[in-house]
């Protein structure tokens, strides 16, 4: 891969799923000011593993690897209690209504007190991943991400009634 | 619980805030100038050593021997700076792509014992600088021999402490974590 088309390739993916690498930073961190490091971290992990891209894997499913594993590296500066509110002022920025927010609200605080791993695999999901998709991610049988996803839910369930999801 | 094509169609529409000052060819830049610096960082570390034995060089007077002993230790440090180069680069060179059970087993595996490299390398580096320190001084008093075989045993046994108590406060919440969520992976799929 020369370096013309490892450029384009970064901004093409850079542009392209942004969004969706965000939201995931966002599920996992549930922190506005350390979003951004994270971000910057997986995109540079994208920039140093583009020579190697030989397109065995899609390209979504390769993106996405590069991703979950560096979140699983990323060192967290400040704890998860702290950084709640923080999301709640970020969401409350937005012009969106009310009950809307505090659903989006009640799913970030009930996935944020999952466990490292399942955040990951619950924020996969929700971006719209196939189960296969996310056993090509994370690396375990499709069997088991069936396993774990129903395990995910049910705490999640548990969770966001706790937390009032839908309340409003 | 809300249907889970509910839950997706609100994760997926939350607002996006403003990603301030981050965009792909301001990225791309950042990186292009952080491996700048990497290398000049490296560069300097090279001129100071090149430097420094030219200055031992001087004092202990040009002749046969101690330009052999010269260019035995300028080998024996360069051996040095290129480990400790790609010992720096150890987390950098982890391969991201691997799917996340594999990379969990191979972060593991580096973050465990960070100073391998430098352990296997401990005698092909040492004995070329103590002999080149050794014969630089060739003239010099038997303290100024005793000094040069063991001082660079001292400043490895140094290094390797500094770095393993560097080590262990950076990495050891991270090795913690990982190690649980390893347990978890192989628990679960017994």
């Amino acid at each position: 891969m020369n370096h013309a088309e490892r450029e384009r390739l970064f901004v093409e993916l850079f542009e392209g799923n942004r969004a969706s690498l965000r939201r995931l930073c966002y599920g996992y961190l549930n922190s506005a000011s350390e979003v951004d490091d994270l971000f910057q971290e997986i995109m540079t992990n994208v920039w140093n593993s583009l020579p190697s891209f030989r397109g065995e894997a899609k390209i979504s499913t390769w993106l996405y690897r590069i991703a979950v594993n560096t979140a699983l590296i990323h060192r967290r500066k400040r704890r998860a209690s702290e950084a709640l509110e923080e999301v709640a002022d970020q969401r409350a920025s937005a012009h969106q209504d009310l009950e809307r927010r505090e659903r989006l609200e009640a799913l970030h605080r009930a996935i944020a007190r999952l466990g490292d791993q399942d955040r990951l695999i619950v924020s996969l999901l929700l971006e719209g991943l196939s189960y296969r998709e996310i056993a090509d991610i994370t690396g375990i049988t499709v069997n088991y991400v069936g396993v774990k996803l129903s395990r995910i839910k049910q705490t999640l369930e548990q969770l966001t009634s706790e937390v009032g999801y839908g309340a409003a | 619980m809300a249907r889970l094509e509910e839950l997706q169609r609100l994760w997926q529409s939350q607002p996006q805030p403003a990603i301030a000052a981050v965009d792909s060819h301001g990225m791309q830049a950042a990186l292009r100038r952080f491996a700048r610096r990497q290398n000049l960082v490296y560069s300097l570390k090279a001129v100071v050593v090149v430097w420094l034995i030219w200055l031992c060089l001087s004092w202990a007077g040009p002749s046969a021997l101690t330009v052999l002993g010269a260019a035995i230790l300028l080998g024996g440090a360069f051996t040095v700076l290129i480990t400790d180069w790609r010992s720096q680069l150890g987390i950098a060179r982890l391969d991201f792509t691997k799917p996340s059970a594999g990379f969990v087993d191979s972060v593991l595996e580096r973050l465990r014992d960070p100073n391998v490299l430098f352990r296997r390398l401990f005698w092909p580096q040492l004995i070329p600088i103590c002999i080149g320190i050794n014969l630089l001084f060739a003239a010099h008093s038997i303290v100024t021999h005793l000094g040069a075989t063991l001082g660079p045993f001292a400043g490895y046994a140094v290094g390797m402490k500094l770095r393993s108590k560097r080590y262990a406060a950076e990495y050891r919440p991270l090795v913690e974590r990982l190690t649980a969520m390893k347990m978890a992976l192989e628990e679960q799929s017994q």
